[in-house]
């Protein structure tokens, strides 16, 4: 009887919900250059390497470079761009102030490294996106790297955490963190209670230095299963489109560098949390958080020529788990048995850089090679494993290299 | 001419007569004197959803329906001023709910947990569970169309004394805050749920349409259709940008005094 009824309902239930039909697919809102790419016949002769005239924007990123070899005089290229179906493209011209419509293809003229303007227009004109595209050359410094970490740090534009941006390194900004994910769970932290920040008159010298603290995600982490962020500080960038997916895969570790780097040296001090827990928040009685210092080099084109990029499972030999492995070539790490923890007291840290394949010095100087730079406070955080709480000072890093 | 006569006196004694047969069953079967009242109590199952109306654009498709709960039990007073119209008023108590999977596109709507809270455009799979338990006042001008079919229609007022609105998305990505901002992959390995409960306003009305069939002498079938006017959420609450209706159908048995 009371199944009759209810199936007997069904086609009422039915005819309410579809009354009112679905109306046409809205427009698309969105106005993204989503990949940017630029012709040149022998792109060797321009470029470092050929996929260096293609690049995939990140969504948050409008500042968009191709990097070309030390020395190339950039004129004039045809320019092509995918941006959200239905989007619209048009030049900014800034002088006269008006927008004049791009067909893919347009040959632009990035002369004197100036920055060409963009601005794309949703399909339902609702919404649109200014970028600005550049030709520079690439810098190769000076080799041997500083961190004082006394300065060149700034809220990001939102004024909800810290960011570093060094001058003097090849490629800017050098040092990410994973702040802007543990903003998407916490966005009422303070910038001073998110997992990487500058700690003021505490470094080794008295002046200010970073400090890595593992955090607490609160109920949103949890909700997606990953109740710690680990305080991080890493030559890379952070995705932050993959932060609440695969926060390993968030973590871009690495720049090309046209160095051999043999030493990493440096300062910290570790004070580990009082309870280190398993990803899914249970506590591991006995165990002790520890924190990783790192530094690897690896080859950054396949025999292909496809570009490889490192994420946070760099360290990872197992090729099943990390299929770039392979192309690591070059490795120093800190032995956690002899970490200092608990001490009030800077440590000095000194890592050789351990090579398995010997580097030819063209093929370093022809930006072959990428170094990853990592301090985390706790070594598995990676797989949100580790104690509230630990905290890692850094403090005056020095990269050394042999060329 | 007499024929004529004897023709109209055998019609109307023979319509006199059908009469007094109907009235017969307006009798058996309302209340006894036509224009009495009396007391009737409900029991029934509830179906249907919460739909935005029209449908906004932003959600493409439905995938899944399911109904939550859906019971009500109550009684109503009715009064008939003639033999054919009247007035019914009762208190129904509810418990009505559903779950949707829907397919979305550009669709505002925010996540929250205790004070963190993100909010965006979100593209992707939208599932939302909704859940309304309370008390409904139906105030209903009834017509009896036959000795045994009642129809009504009248204002409702319903009071909600807990709501629940909550569900997750997958599938997708969010726009953080406008479909400018960056994009944050959300997927089903790693869903992220949101509850907007405690936004619901507790009180809503909207009108009510109504059936009752005099099955046997004291056993009503009776069906109804709940459309509310007025939205689950308050005008202030911006991250449902569109209004939510309830719509409502019930249908049960009654014993009728």
């Amino acid at each position: 009887m009371k199944k009759t009824h209810i199936i007997a309902l069904l086609p009422i239930v039915g005819a309410l919900q579809f009354a009112s039909c679905f109306g046409d697919e809205p427009a698309n809102a969105e106005c993204d250059i989503e990949k940017i790419w630029v012709h040149t016949d022998v792109p060797e002769e321009m470029f470092f390497h050929s996929y260096d005239t293609l690049y995939e924007v990140p969504s948050a990123e409008t500042a968009i470079v191709f990097q070309t070899r030390y020395d190339v005089v950039v004129t004039q290229m045809p320019l092509y761009m995918q941006v959200t179906p239905g989007a619209q493209i048009f030049r900014l011209d800034a002088l006269n102030n008006r927008e004049v419509p791009f067909v893919n293809g347009d040959v632009v003229d990035f002369s004197n490294a100036q920055v060409v303007m963009f601005r794309v227009h949703s399909e339902d004109g609702n919404y649109h996106r200014d970028y600005g595209v550049s030709v520079m050359p690439r810098v190769r410094g000076g080799g041997d790297l500083y961190f004082s970490f006394d300065d060149y740090y700034q809220l990001d534009e939102r004024g909800s955490f810290y960011e570093w941006h060094e001058p003097n390194v090849p490629v800017s900004p050098w040092w990410a963190t994973g702040n802007p994910g543990y903003r998407l769970s916490v966005s009422s932290a303070k910038p001073q209670e998110y997992p990487t920040c500058p700690e003021e008159h505490t470094g080794v010298d008295g002046k200010n230095c970073v400090r890595l603290t593992t955090s607490d995600t609160k109920g949103f982490g949890a909700m997606v299963n990953m109740r710690i962020a680990a305080g991080n500080l890493f030559a890379g960038s952070f995705d932050v489109a993959n932060a609440l997916r695969n926060a390993l895969a968030a973590t871009k570790m690495g720049h090309p560098y046209a160095h051999k780097p043999v030493k990493m040296s440096g300062y910290y001090k570790y004070q580990p949390g009082a309870t280190k827990q398993d990803r899914q928040g249970n506590a591991l009685p006995g165990e002790i958080d520890y924190p990783d210092i790192y530094c690897v080099i690896y080859r950054n084109a396949d025999a292909q020529g496809n570009r490889i990029q490192m994420d946070g499972n760099i360290l990872e030999t197992n090729p099943q788990k990390n299929p770039n492995a392979e192309y690591v070539v070059g490795k120093a790490r800190i032995n956690s048995e002899d970490v200092v923890m608990n001490s009030s007291e800077w440590t000095k840290f000194e890592l050789p850089i351990v090579y398995t394949t010997e580097l030819s010095q063209e093929d370093v100087e022809g930006e072959n090679y990428s170094m990853a730079i990592v301090f985390t406070s706790s070594a598995d955080g990676g797989n949100f494993c580790g104690a509230v709480g630990s905290t890692l000072w850094i403090d005056n890093v020095t990269i050394e290299c042999e060329y | 001419m007499r024929h004529k006569i004897s023709l109209f006196a055998v019609l109307l004694s023979l319509s006199t007569a059908l009469v007094a047969q109907e009235n017969d069953k307006w009798t058996t079967w309302g209340p006894g004197g036509l224009t009495n009242g009396g007391w009737i109590v409900r029991v029934g199952f509830v179906l249907g959803g919460t739909s935005p109306l029209p449908v906004p654009p932003e959600i493409r498709s439905i995938n899944a329906f399911e109904p939550l709960g859906g019971i009500t039990f109550g009684a109503d007073y009715y009064h008939m001023f003639s033999r054919r119209f009247g007035l019914q008023a009762g208190v129904h108590f509810f418990h009505e709910g559903f779950s949707t999977n829907a397919n979305v596109k550009n669709y505002r709507m925010g996540i929250t947990q205790g004070n963190n809270y993100m909010e965006g455009n979100f593209t992707g799979v939208d599932i939302t569970n909704t859940t309304m338990t309370g008390i409904s006042v139906p105030v209903t001008a009834t017509c009896r169309l036959s000795p045994r079919w009642n129809i009504g229609v009248g204002p409702f007022f319903s009071f909600l004394a807990k709501g629940t609105f909550d569900g997750e998305v997958t599938d997708g990505y969010l726009r953080e805050g406008d479909p400018t901002g960056q994009k944050i992959e959300i997927t089903d390995d790693n869903p992220a749920t949101y509850d907007f409960s405690g936004n619901m306003n507790h009180f809503y009305w909207g009108l009510e349409f109504m059936f009752e069939y005099k099955a046997m002498k004291h056993l009503n079938v009776f069906g109804a259709f709940d459309w509310s006017l007025s939205s689950i959420f308050p005008d202030s609450f911006e991250t449902v940008p569109f209004n939510m209706y309830p719509l409502y159908a019930k249908i049960g048995v009654a014993y009728r005094y």
